[in-house]
């Protein structure tokens, strides 16, 4: 299957110009500048983008400027990732994008295409998140819970890819997350949640 | 069922089976699991998304507006103008145009097109320049303030006639501080100010509007109170309360500036209603981030002149604050009760606290409205005075301070905390002049039990399958009032907690109050109790009925079984007795039924106390402080669910410490904009500034309301940054008197203390 161009927010900005969402809108006059030769303008028409989300092939029609986050919101019903600050500052959005965790909010959603998109709302959840969910839980590290599947999806990603968990340290666990905002002060408890769970590798 | 009348309700005493354990909350799982609805995620057919074109400009006057560019746009199927030619412009943000698109992108692109002609007039955003003679005026006629549930109901209001843009506050005096100062062996005098600092909640105010027909609608909203957005949109749309339906499944915090339908710089609620009706379809208005930080509220500044003095044997005879402080173009710059009642062994004593108005957003109600500012003024100027007359600043406190309750907290702390160690620790590191100093500061709360009677209706069921359910429309806020009232049904009824199914978050589930004035525990988990009381005995009525047992045969005992004469029956079975409309009780919560262990200032209710100590490390190199440990012994009456209530007291330290270290709104007097209005130039304490936090509750019988619960979410964060500045001042000899306490101040605060050559 043909894959479409990868566009970055930056690469939308270029191509259509910085009048923002005006340009999903109206089409581009003749003397502004021309795209580079090596992208594939999209739009102004909304555009199909195809991924796994949390293991399932799912499919939307986007308008082109539309974020990830808000396209997982609003096209597809998935709650975890929110957009708090809207600007890849809090880690409200966090999503594992083949494996990497992402904010969310200042990626495109045709740029999710044909990639691996993985939330805290994974309805079969992989062990290691299963046990992060139930350590929360047990922490009572989440209070308003608006930045709890951000946080989680953060510690997720950490203790996937650490290569010897047991051997995460508090301060090390404090850097890792020092991304994540929280305005409830869950700070604690979502260190001793993660702690908690890096430290029992044999449940997860 | 006058036995169980929640008069005659007898107070629980020791310990419970439920209430008070540590209990995992019930929304825990649908939130880890990001499946939790939040107001954002309804989505009802046809939704429409709003935005609203804001004001550039801090000053001016609306000439013309200009919609046609956004009504031209495919998708956009209402606009709406909400500022009129000749309307003043007050802040920047200010509301002037909305729309209702199909997509949120169309939307945003819309506002884009609305012109606005302002003409600009002079604007003032701060203190200096509004105070200033011939300053702009922000408001031309009087002002009436802004009150919500977030406020200390108690609190005397009104305020004296506006002279410029000061408008005074009521005043508070008590004996002749004039006459006490002119004899006081030792008088301590100096200005602390306080930042404008912004509520920040994750989630940004959010509302949907879904019409019903002409009459009724539907409202989604991301609030603190239910009921106030209920009654906001029936008054502003003509409606029935009755009619409209508002809906808050979760939401994700408010800190006090999510009360009512709309927030206090944007009309939220009739721009969102107004366009859903034009449009003829659901609308949702989501604000983005610069919005939430420029209009939805914020805690006022603070210019406190505070003047203490002793006399000859160490005694703190007086005490003066004069106030300054702006919340923009809103009221409520207020410094709390803490210097007018926390002290009250100090004879004489004066507030007199002033709003000075700014062409700035509109400050309101935060997590304890005036408390935080006051008690860093106040305790700080303690402290310096306690290092002139060489007294300990602890010893200072708990001389002067009359609540028995915050006494035996001050000494519990003292140990926990190792309070002599530390404080001789920073002196030996001051006396070596070591690079890096460690300081130690204590500070007090004082919060009163704003629990109301009748102000809550819970409903509790059994039905004949022997589950048990518990109803009430009040909203959890993260504070955990859903777990507590399943923990509250169970206990009385001898189930599990998990056993309790408990249904919140709308208005149709019976009045509840808001979540404000660390009110909401103490409202209606009391009244859960009284309903579950009454679905107890009638449950037992009834299986006495149906088994043919004298009434006072049938007990329920702990466990959940029903004992029927020598029979034992399980709950389960004992609920098949039922007909077939199960049991379904109605509690409410009595009066207030004592002040004990000691009166809130004004008497008839409950004063809540709490000291937390604050350990600091300070690199007088780099000016960069970091706060190392903070030890809080609070009290809220019966603790409900010891996770939550440390949880609670974890997160108040929390937001202690972004006000102590490194929140401020930062304006441009040049253009009268928020310069940080995101998240990442407004710096919010993260997990980088998390303390070793040791949190420690001193359990007190009240038999205030039927649980003997108080509240703690206030109380929290109260005495956080007092302590952090206390213990600044420990470790460096000279006190940081502004806050955020950040290197620059630190590295200014020295460079000065040398140039004093202080003791």
């Amino acid at each position: 299957m043909a894959r479409p161009p990868r566009l970055s927010r930056r690469g939308l900005l270029r191509t259509v110009g910085t009048t923002t969402a005006l340009a999903a809108c109206k089409p581009p006059k003749a003397h502004e500048a021309a795209p580079p030769e090596d992208v594939e303008v999209l739009g102004p028409e909304p555009i199909p983008v195809t991924f796994l989300l949390d293991g399932r092939r799912v499919r939307a029609k986007v308008p082109v400027q539309r974020t990830l986050q808000v396209c997982l919101q609003e096209d597809l019903g998935c709650t975890a990732p929110k957009a708090p600050c809207d600007r890849g500052a809090c880690g409200g959005c966090l999503v594992r994008l083949d494996g990497v965790a992402v904010p969310s909010c200042t990626m495109l959603a045709a740029d999710a295409d044909g990639r691996c998109v993985d939330t805290a709302a994974h309805p079969d959840p992989p062990p290691l998140l299963a046990a992060l969910r139930r350590a929360f839980v047990a922490h009572d590290a989440a209070q308003c819970g608006y930045c709890t599947a951000g946080m989680i999806t953060a510690a997720w990603d950490l203790l996937d890819r650490a290569p010897e968990p047991a051997a995460l340290d508090e301060a090390a666990v404090r850097r890792a997350m020092a991304g994540n905002l929280c305005r409830c002060g869950t700070h604690r408890a979502v260190v001793r949640a993660i702690l908690d769970v890096a430290g029992r590798k044999e449940t997860w | 069922m006058t036995e169980t009348d929640g008069r005659t309700l007898a107070p629980w005493r020791g310990a419970l089976r439920v209430v008070g354990a540590p209990i995992d909350r019930i929304d825990g799982p649908a939130k880890v699991s990001g499946r939790a609805r939040y107001t954002t995620h309804v989505t009802p057919p046809g939704l429409l998304h709003a935005a609203v074109a804001r004001s550039k400009v801090a000053a001016g006057t609306v000439r013309a507006l200009d919609l046609s560019g956004a009504e031209r746009l495919p998708g956009v199927r209402a606009v709406l103008a909400v500022a009129v030619p000749g309307q003043k412009i007050r802040f920047a943000g200010q509301d002037l145009a909305a729309v209702a698109a199909t997509t949120p992108e169309i939307a945003r692109a819309a506002v884009a097109r609305i012109e606005v002609v302002v003409e600009p007039t002079p604007h003032v955003v701060t203190l200096d320049g509004a105070m200033a003679d011939g300053a702009p005026r922000v408001h031309e006629d009087p002002v009436q303030a802004r009150r919500t549930e977030g406020d200390d109901p108690t609190e005397v209001r009104g305020g004296g006639r506006v002279t410029g843009n000061v408008r005074p506050l009521p005043a508070f005096e008590h004996g002749d501080p004039d006459r006490a100062f002119a004899r006081a062996a030792h008088v301590h005098e100096a200005v602390y100010e306080t930042p404008v600092v912004l509520h920040s909640a994750l989630e940004p105010h959010a509302l949907t509007v879904a019409w019903d027909g002409d009459d009724a609608m539907t409202v989604w909203a991301s609030t603190q109170s239910i009921f106030s957005v209920r009654d906001e949109m029936a008054s502003i749309f003509g409606l029935s309360p009755e009619r409209v339906t508002v809906i808050c499944e979760h939401m994700g915090g408010g800190f006090g500036a999510k009360f009512g339908a709309s927030a206090p710089g944007s009309r939220m609620g009739f721009i969102a209603g107004t366009l859903a009706r034009k449009a003829g379809a659901p609308v949702r208005l989501a604000l983005d981030r610069r919005a939430e930080q420029e209009v939805t509220g914020n805690r006022p500044s603070s210019r406190q002149r505070v003047r203490v003095a002793a006399d000859g044997r160490g005694r703190v005879v007086a005490l003066e604050v004069v106030s300054h402080g702006t919340a923009g173009v809103g009221t409520g710059a207020g410094v709390g009760r803490n210097a007018a009642h926390l002290y009250e062994k100090i004879p004489h004593r004066r507030v007199r606290a002033h709003d000075v108005f700014t062409h700035a957003g509109p400050g309101t109600a935060m997590r304890a409205p005036g408390h935080p500012q006051g008690a860093f003024a106040l305790e700080l100027a303690l402290d310096e005075l306690a290092a002139k007359i060489g007294a300990d600043p602890l010893d200072l406190r708990i001389a002067h301070d009359r609540h028995p309750v915050r006494r035996r907290e001050y000494e519990l702390g003292r140990a926990r905390f190792r309070w002599d160690d530390r404080r001789a620790r920073a002196r030996a590191a001051r006396a070596a002049g070591a690079r890096v100093r460690t300081g130690a500061g204590v500070a007090a709360s004082i919060w009163g039990d704003f629990g109301r009677a009748k102000a809550a209706r819970v409903t509790v069921a059994i039905e004949r399958d022997g589950s048990v359910h518990v109803r009430n429309g009040v909203q959890d806020i993260g504070g955990g009032i859903a777990t507590v009232l399943a923990a509250v049904v169970a206990e009385v009824l001898g189930r599990p907690v998990e056993r309790v199914h408990v249904r919140y978050g709308a208005s149709t589930l019976g009045r509840s109050v808001g979540s404000g004035g660390s009110q909401t525990t103490s409202s209606v988990a009391p009244a859960a109790r009284v309903a579950a009381e009454r679905a107890r005995r009638a449950l037992l009525e009834a299986v006495a009925e149906a088994t043919g047992t004298p009434p006072g045969a049938v007990t329920l005992e702990a466990g959940g079984t029903v004992r029927v004469g020598p029979r034992r029956l399980s709950f389960e079975d004992a609920c098949r007795l039922l007909d077939d409309d199960g049991i379904e009780a109605v509690g409410q919560r009595g009066p207030t039924r004592s002040d004990a262990p000691y009166p809130f200032p004004g008497g008839g209710r409950p004063q809540i106390g709490g000291v937390q100590f604050a350990a600091v490390e300070v690199d007088t190199w780099t000016g960069e402080v970091r706060c190392t440990h903070l030890t809080a012994v609070h009290d809220c009456g019966r603790v409900m669910n010891a996770k939550a209530a440390e949880s609670q007291v974890a997160g108040g330290i929390m937001m202690g410490l972004g006000f102590a270290l490194s929140e401020q709104r930062q304006v441009d007097p040049v253009h009268g904009r928020v310069l940080n209005a995101d998240l990442e130039r407004y710096k919010l304490p993260g997990f980088g500034e998390l303390p070793e936090i040791d949190v420690h509750f001193v359990p007190v019988e009240t038999d205030a309301n039927e649980t003997g619960s108080l509240g703690i979410g206030e109380p929290a964060t109260i005495p956080t940054a007092a302590a952090v500045a206390c213990a600044v001042f420990d470790a460096l000899g000279v006190p940081v008197r502004t806050l955020p306490i950040t290197p620059d101040r630190v590295l200014a605060a020295l460079r000065d203390g040398r140039a004093e050559a202080a003791p």
